[in-house]
C-alpha cells in the first residue's frame, strides 16, 4: 500500500492521482478527502473519469494522517491488492433491491470497505443486507460520508466521479484485522425505547423522549438543555443499546423534533432498553488504544492502521482528541483514514453493525 | 432465570419481546435470529424444521438462514449429519455444544415442537448462564413459527374455499363511494365472462344493471357499511349482456381500528330459480284458475245433462271425472299457498287431530273413527299448513278405504318426536305412489295420480317431520313431527 498525503488538492490532486495510479504495482486507488477545502466538483469529478483503475472513497469531515487531523487535505492511497468495486445507487429510495447491485460471490477471509452517504436512510438497512448476504465471510469496516452542515451532498468517490444517495462496497483478497471500541460508560437507565420510528426515538418509558433525556443530562451536568443548544450538549451524552458479547451500539442524538422526538444517527429498535453514557478524555482515548491493542499483533513491516473514527467524538474531546491519536498507529505502523459520521463494522468475528461516536481501527497487512 | 447482570437481562428480555409472528414461518424465524445474532454477537444462524420426509435432507427442511443459505451450506449440511433420526431422539440430544477446527463454537439447540435452532460464533463462547436463558427465548420462537404455520394453514383452507366455493363470492374496498372489487373468487369471474385479475380495482356497480347500481349507491352501501344489509336481489350483468338475478348477501368488513373498510359480498344465482317460479306460477294459474273454472263450467252442464239423459250412467262417470279434475286443481291452488308459508311454529296436536276428527265425523258420517290420544296436549313445530296437511290424511282415509271404514287415528309422545298416525282397512296406498314419496320425486315413467299425497308430504317435510307407510295389512300412514319443547 502507497499513501500520500495532498494538502494543496486543488493544485497538486491531479498529479499525485495520475503519478500514483501509474506505478505498475498499484491495482486501485482510494480516496479520503476532508471537506474543508472546496475542490471543484467538476474538475475532480474530470480527474477521476481519466483514472483507468478502480477508484473509492469519500469525502469526510476530516481525513487522519499520521496521528493528525487533516479537514483540508486528501489521503490517496495506492492499493496493491485488487479492488471489487459495487456502487450502490439511491440507496434512500425504498424500491431500490440492493442485491442488483452487489457482487454473487465473495472471497472467504476477505476485507470490505463500507462507505455510505451518512445522510442516506436506508444506510443501517444496506449494512444489514451485507451481513445477510455475506455473513462473517468478509471483515468490513467502513463508515458514512458526508458534511458536518447535515445537507446531503455528493460525497462519495467512484470512477465516474462524486455521488450522493449511495454506497460503495470494495472487497479485497486479503484479511484484516479490527478493532471495535468506544469507551462511552453507563450513568443512566435502563430506559426503554417504547416508541421509535428508525432513527426517531419518539418516547422513553412512555414519555416523550426529550423531557425524560433532558432531566437525566440536567441533573449530571449544570447546565439547562434547550433545543437551540442540544446538538452542543447531546454530543457528550450518547444512548447506548445493550448486547452480550459486544460493545453497546452508540446512537448519537443531535437534534430535537417538534414533538419532543429525539433524532439520532442511526436506526433505534422500538422496545430496545437504552442507556444514557457518558465519557471523558480518559475513557475514550483508552478505547481507542483497546482498539489498537487488538490489532497490533497483527501488523507486520509493511503494515498500515486505517481508521474510521467518529467526527463526534472529536467535537467533544476538541484539543484532547490528539491523545486518542497518540494511541493507534506509530512511526512502524503508521495511521490513515477518516474522521466520519457514523461507523461501519464488525470485529471480524461477530455481527456486522452499524455504530456512532465509536473507533474502528484495522491493520492491514498486503493491502 | 439464572442470577444474570441487569444488562444480561434487559438483552434477554428484547430477544423475548423481538419475537413476534410476521406474515409466514420464514420471515418470523428469520426476523428473530437476526436479533439473536446482533444482541449475541454471533456470526451465523440457521432454523431447521422437521418435514417427515425419509431421507435426512427433507427431514430437517431450512426454514432460514442468516446469513443467506449458500454461506452456510456446509454448516448447515455438517449439523444435520450429527443430528439423530428420530424426533425424540434429536430433543433428548440436545442442546449440542462444541467447538470447530476453525475455532468457531457450534451451538445446537431444540426449538421444542417446531425444529432446530444452530447458532455459530466465534471469538469467546456463549457462557452457560447464556445458554440456559435462550431455552426459553427458543420455545417463545418455536411457538411464534407454529402459530403462524397453523395461521397460514387456515389462510391456505379459506383461500381455497374462497376460490372453490360454487357460490359467486367478492370483496370491496372503499373508493369514493363506490365500492371497489379487491377480490373475487372464480365462479365470480367466470360467471361475468371475465379472468379474476380484470376484475380486482374495477367498481362493482360496473357489473350491476342500472337498477341495481341506483339502489346500492342510493343508500345500500352505507346500509352494509353499518351492518343494516340483509339479504336483497340484485342483478348483475356479464361481459356479453346477460343478466343474472341473484341473492346478494352482504356484510362489512373492518380494518384493525374498527373502522369498516369495504364488503364482503355473497351472490346466489337464483336466475334459473326465478325462470321455474315463473314457470309454475303459469303453470298453476292455468290449472287452478283457467282449468278450474271452466272445468266448473263443464261440471254444471254435465249436471244439467244428467238431469236430462235418460241414461245418465256415462254422463255421471264424466261428471266424477271432472270434479276429481277441480279437486286436483284446488290442491294446485293449496300446495302453492302451503309453499309459501314455511314459518314454523308451534301446534299442540292433540287439539289439531280433535277439530280434524270433529270435521271428519261431520264430513263423512260412515266412517268409524277411533282416537287414542296420549298425553292430552302434545305441543309439535309445524308449519301454518300443518292442520290442512292432517285433514288430508284423514279425509284420504275416510274417503279411500271402502264404502264404511274402520280409521284409528293414534297420537303418542316419544322422547324427541310426537307420532300421529292413520290406520284404516281399505285397500293400501299403491307401491307406486309410497315409492316415488320416499324418494321425493316423479319421472315421466314413474309418477303419481294426484296431488293430496304430495302435499301431505311436502307440509311434512317443510315442518322438519317424516311421513311412513305401513300397507300390510290395510293401510297405516304415520306422521312423525319433532316435539317443541325439545327445541327449547
Amino acid at each position: 500500500m502507497k499513501t500520500r498525503l495532498v494538502e494543496n488538492p486543488s493544485d497538486e490532486l491531479s498529479d499525485v492521482l495520475r503519478s500514483i495510479a501509474s506505478e505498475p504495482s498499484v491495482q486501485g486507488l482510494g480516496i479520503f478527502a476532508g471537506e474543508g477545502k472546496d475542490i471543484d466538483p467538476r474538475r475532480f469529478n474530470s480527474m477521476l473519469r481519466e483514472l483507468t483503475i478502480p477508484v473509492f472513497g469519500g469525502v469526510f469531515p476530516e481525513v487522519i494522517y499520521k496521528g493528525e487531523r487533516k479537514p483540508d487535505s486528501v489521503v490517496v492511497v495506492g492499493v496493491k491488492a485488487e479492488p471489487n468495486v459495487s456502487v450502490v445507487p439511491e440507496l434512500s429510495d425504498s424500491d431500490t433491491e440492493f442485491d442488483e447491485h452487489l457482487p454473487e460471490n465473495t472471497q472467504q477471509d476477505g476485507t470490505a470497505f463500507v462507505l455510505v452517504d451518512a445522510y442516506a436512510s436506508r444506510a443501517e438497512d444496506f449494512v444489514g443486507k451485507l451481513f445477510a448476504r455475506y455473513g462473517v465471510n468478509l471483515t468490513y469496516l467502513g463508515g458514512g460520508g458526508g458534511s458536518l452542515d447535515m445537507e446531503q451532498r455528493p460525497c462519495l468517490i467512484t470512477n465516474k466521479g462524486l455521488v450522493e444517495d449511495a454506497a460503495i462496497f470494495v472487497t479485497f483478497e486479503t484479511t484484516t484485522t479490527v478493532g471495535v471500541k468506544h469507551g462511552w460508560k453507563e450513568i443512566a437507565g435502563p430506559l426503554r425505547a417504547t416508541d421509535t420510528d428508525g432513527p426517531t426515538l419518539a418516547e422513553l418509558d412512555g414519555e416523550p423522549a426529550f423531557p425524560v433525556y433532558k432531566r437525566i443530562v440536567e441533573d449530571d451536568a449544570d447546565v439547562t438543555l434547550t433545543r437551540s443548544n442540544f446538538f452542543d450538549i447531546a454530543k457528550e451524552y450518547p444512548f447506548g443499546i445493550s448486547r452480550i458479547e459486544g460493545e453497546k451500539i452508540v446512537r448519537d442524538p443531535f437534534e430535537v423534533t417538534d414533538d419532543g422526538a429525539l433524532t439520532c444517527f442511526g436506526d433505534i429498535p422500538e422496545g430496545a432498553f437504552l442507556n444514557v453514557l457518558k465519557g471523558d478524555e480518559d475513557s475514550l482515548a483508552a478505547a481507542a488504544g483497546e482498539a489498537y491493542d487488538t490489532i497490533a499483533a497483527e501488523a507486520d513491516g509493511n503494515a498500515n492502521v486505517v481508521l474510521f473514527d467518529c467526527i463526534s467524538r472529536v467535537l467533544y474531546l476538541e484539543e484532547a482528541f490528539e491523545r486518542e491519536l497518540e494511541f493507534i498507529g506509530d512511526d512502524e505502523c503508521p495511521e490513515f483514514g477518516a474522521l466520519t459520521i457514523g461507523e461501519i463494522a464488525n470485529d471480524g468475528e461477530g455481527h456486522l453493525d452499524y455504530y456512532n461516536k465509536t473507533v474502528v481501527a484495522a491493520v492491514t497487512n498486503s493491502l | 432465570m439464572p442470577d444474570m447482570s441487569q444488562e444480561k437481562i434487559q438483552v434477554f428480555y428484547e430477544m423475548s419481546l423481538s419475537i413476534t409472528p410476521e406474515s409466514d414461518v420464514e420471515q418470523t424465524a428469520k426476523s428473530a435470529v437476526s436479533t439473536y445474532l446482533q444482541k449475541l454477537n454471533c456470526s451465523a444462524a440457521a432454523v431447521f424444521r422437521p418435514m417427515g420426509l425419509p431421507s435426512a435432507e427433507g427431514r430437517r427442511a431450512v426454514v432460514t438462514t442468516l446469513p443467506e443459505r449458500d454461506v452456510l451450506a456446509e454448516q448447515i449440511s455438517e449439523t444435520r449429519g450429527l443430528l439423530p433420526d428420530t424426533e425424540e431422539e434429536v430433543v433428548s440430544a440436545l442442546p449440542l455444544v462444541s467447538e470447530l477446527e476453525s475455532g468457531m463454537h457450534r451451538y445446537v439447540m431444540s426449538l421444542p415442537n417446531f425444529g432446530v435452532l444452530l447458532l455459530l460464533k466465534r471469538g469467546s463462547p456463549l457462557s452457560d448462564d447464556v445458554l440456559l436463558s435462550l431455552q426459553d427465548i427458543n420455545e417463545k420462537l418455536a411457538t411464534a413459527c407454529n402459530r403462524v404455520a397453523a395461521q397460514k394453514q387456515y389462510e391456505t383452507q379459506y383461500q381455497t374455499l374462497f376460490q372453490e366455493a360454487p357460490v359467486m363470492f367478492a370483496l370491496t374496498k372503499a373508493g369514493d363511494g363506490d365500492p371497489i372489487i379487491e377480490d373475487c373468487n372464480n365462479r365470480f369471474a367466470e360467471k361475468l365472462g371475465y379472468a379474476a385479475e380484470q376484475l380486482r380495482d374495477s367498481p362493482l356497480t360496473n357489473f350491476y344493471t342500472e337498477a341495481s347500481r341506483e339502489k346500492l349507491l342510493d343508500g345500500g352501501y352505507e346500509d352494509v357499511l353499518e351492518g343494516r344489509f340483509g339479504t336483497k336481489k340484485r342483478v348483475l350483468r356479464t361481459k356479453d349482456g346477460q343478466e343474472i338475478v341473484t341473492k346478494m348477501r352482504a356484510t362489512p368488513r373492518y380494518d384493525r381500528n374498527g373502522e369498516a373498510i369495504g364488503m364482503r359480498v355473497l351472490f346466489v344465482d337464483i336466475t334459473e330459480l326465478k325462470r321455474r317460479k315463473v314457470q309454475v306460477s303459469v303453470l298453476n294459474r292455468v290449472l287452478r284458475h283457467n282449468i278450474r273454472n271452466d272445468l266448473t263450467v263443464i261440471k254444471g252442464w254435465l249436471n244439467a245433462a244428467m238431469n236430462d239423459a235418460r241414461d245418465p250412467t256415462k254422463l255421471r262417470k264424466a261428471y266424477q271425472k271432472t270434479e276429481d279434475l277441480i279437486s286436483i286443481a284446488e290442491h294446485a291452488r293449496q300446495i302453492q299457498r302451503f309453499i309459501n308459508k314455511s314459518e314454523i311454529k308451534r301446534h299442540d296436536a292433540a287439539d289439531l287431530i280433535g277439530s280434524i276428527l270433529s270435521r271428519a265425523h261431520s264430513e263423512f258420517p260412515d266412517a268409524t273413527i277411533e282416537a287414542t290420544i296420549e298425553p292430552e296436549s302434545v305441543s309439535v313445530l309445524g308449519t301454518s299448513a300443518l292442520q290442512h296437511a292432517l285433514w288430508e290424511l284423514i279425509k284420504n282415509a275416510c274417503k279411500h278405504a271402502g264404502a264404511s271404514p274402520l280409521i284409528r287415528v293414534t297420537v303418542e309422545k316419544q322422547e324427541a318426536t310426537a307420532s300421529i298416525a292413520v290406520a284404516d282397512d281399505g285397500p293400501g296406498i299403491p307401491p307406486m305412489e309410497r315409492q316415488i314419496l320416499g324418494e321425493g320425486k316423479e319421472s315421466k315413467l314413474e309418477h303419481g295420480n294426484g296431488l293430496g299425497l304430495w302435499l301431505i308430504y311436502w307440509v311434512i317435510s317443510m315442518s322438519g317431520g317424516e311421513l311412513t307407510f305401513d300397507c300390510e295389512e290395510g293401510t297405516v300412514v304415520t306422521v312423525t313431527l319433532p316435539l317443541a319443547e325439545r327445541q327449547n
